[in-house]
């Protein structure tokens, strides 16, 4: 398990050494234990998975300068923080993004946007050279991450096709211990193949995050 | 010889005593025998009074908070009253069909230092296919019910069978702070 996962790192090393550009990290939801919520004859898992794989295409056809890379959680429990903590901090990308879709019965899908915090975003870390413990990581870039999250709300408020919940800072499990900026967003979806209305909007904004920094 | 049979019935006497003696300390050290007066810790009916009290239970539903009235027998200790107003506060969601199953609470214990009420329920209330808003919100009016006036807690663990609750949206490896997140 640990050679598999150092391979991984060192591929994702090399693919973010040789392109030196703006990295966004997608983290699709479920495990390999948990496969998410169920939407119609689907779980999570697969269509967070595909809604990755299509962003990532995506910004390859509009030419962003950006790589998009995909973290696959192969921890066997269900909560798989620790791990992708590990893996984003190794990374260093510029943003993360915590896909998770449910089944919609509102008339108009809903679209929440969460940041973590344990209440603790008025605390400032020292600007000096220091080890900064797990449960405070995300303070690091705390006000890029309220920057993003604030530009993704403005993005879909503006398109209106869904009902964009002002962003939210909670204890979210798949953000805890990244130091990088990171948003959950949660997508309201009818159908199976309704994943596809939250590619435009992704991609929209990290096209505004690429270009914006 | 009548010497000889004195020192020896002496002999006996001693060695039985001291051997029954030690039979007795160390049936007192291993807690076989226990000792107690008359006033001890477990004459509770003297020291504890309890009151009928009326308390407020809260969950969202239909987009705005509601709150069910309920007597509660209230008691000088505070881990009890924790312990039974968080029962009927899953009692009051089971009744309004917010959670699916009957949950019980293990246990509810208030760590003086920290402040953090350890609650332990067998499983866990938060629903595998609900929003993580709808989660959080479910947590929130635990919090809310549990925010009484002059309460000496400040922040609640949530535990399933008395192990840090496992969810795969919402956080609860640590202590989720009394007041809750939704005025941030």
């Amino acid at each position: 398990m640990n050679i598999t996962r150092l391979y991984i790192s060192i591929i994702f090393f090399t693919a973010h050494l040789t392109c030196n550009t703006f990295t966004v990290l997608i983290i699709p939801a479920g495990t390999a234990h948990y496969a998410g919520r169920s939407v119609g004859d689907r779980f999570e898992r697969g269509l967070t998975l595909q809604l990755a794989h299509a962003i990532q295409t995506a910004c390859k056809q509009k030419q962003i300068p950006c790589t998009v890379l995909i973290h696959k959680s192969s921890d066997l429990q269900k909560n798989s923080a620790p791990e992708i903590a590990q893996v984003a901090n190794r990374l260093n990308p510029d943003l993360v993004i915590a896909l998770s879709l449910y089944l919609e019965t509102d008339p108009k899908p809903h679209w929440y946007t969460y940041h973590y915090s344990f209440g603790d975003h008025f605390v400032q870390l020292p600007t000096t050279l220091q080890l900064v413990a797990l449960d405070q990581a995300h303070l690091v870039h705390s006000t890029t991450t309220q920057r993003y999250a604030n530009t993704l709300h403005t993005d879909l408020t503006q398109t209106n096709f869904f009902t964009a919940h002002t962003p939210a800072a909670l204890p979210v499990a798949p953000l805890a211990g990244i130091t990088a900026p990171a948003l959950l967003c949660e997508i309201g979806i009818k159908k199976e193949d309704d994943w596809q209305t939250a590619v435009d909007p992704l991609v929209s904004f990290i096209m505004q995050a690429c270009n914006h920094g | 010889m009548d010497k000889y049979d004195i020192s020896y019935s002496k002999w006996v006497t001693l060695c039985g005593g001291t051997a029954l003696i030690g039979a007795l300390v160390f049936a007192i050290k291993s807690d076989y025998i226990i000792i107690r007066g008359r006033h001890s810790m477990y004459d509770t009916h003297t020291t504890h009074q309890a009151t009928d009290k009326l308390l407020q239970l809260y969950y969202y539903r239909n987009g705005q908070w509601q709150r069910e009235t309920s007597v509660l027998l209230w008691q000088d200790d505070a881990q009890q009253n924790n312990f039974a107003l968080v029962q009927q506060w899953l009692f009051a969601l089971y009744q309004e069909q917010l959670i699916q199953k009957k949950i019980t609470l293990q246990s509810a214990i208030i760590c003086p230092e920290n402040r953090t009420l350890y609650l332990s329920f067998d499983r866990s209330f938060l629903h595998k296919e609900a929003t993580l808003q709808e989660n959080w919100l479910l947590i929130e009016s635990l919090l809310k019910t549990l925010r009484l006036p002059g309460t000496s807690v400040s922040s609640v663990q949530l535990l399933v069978n008395h192990q840090p609750l496992q969810d795969p949206h919402l956080d609860c490896s640590r202590p989720w702070p009394l007041q809750g997140f939704l005025s941030i």
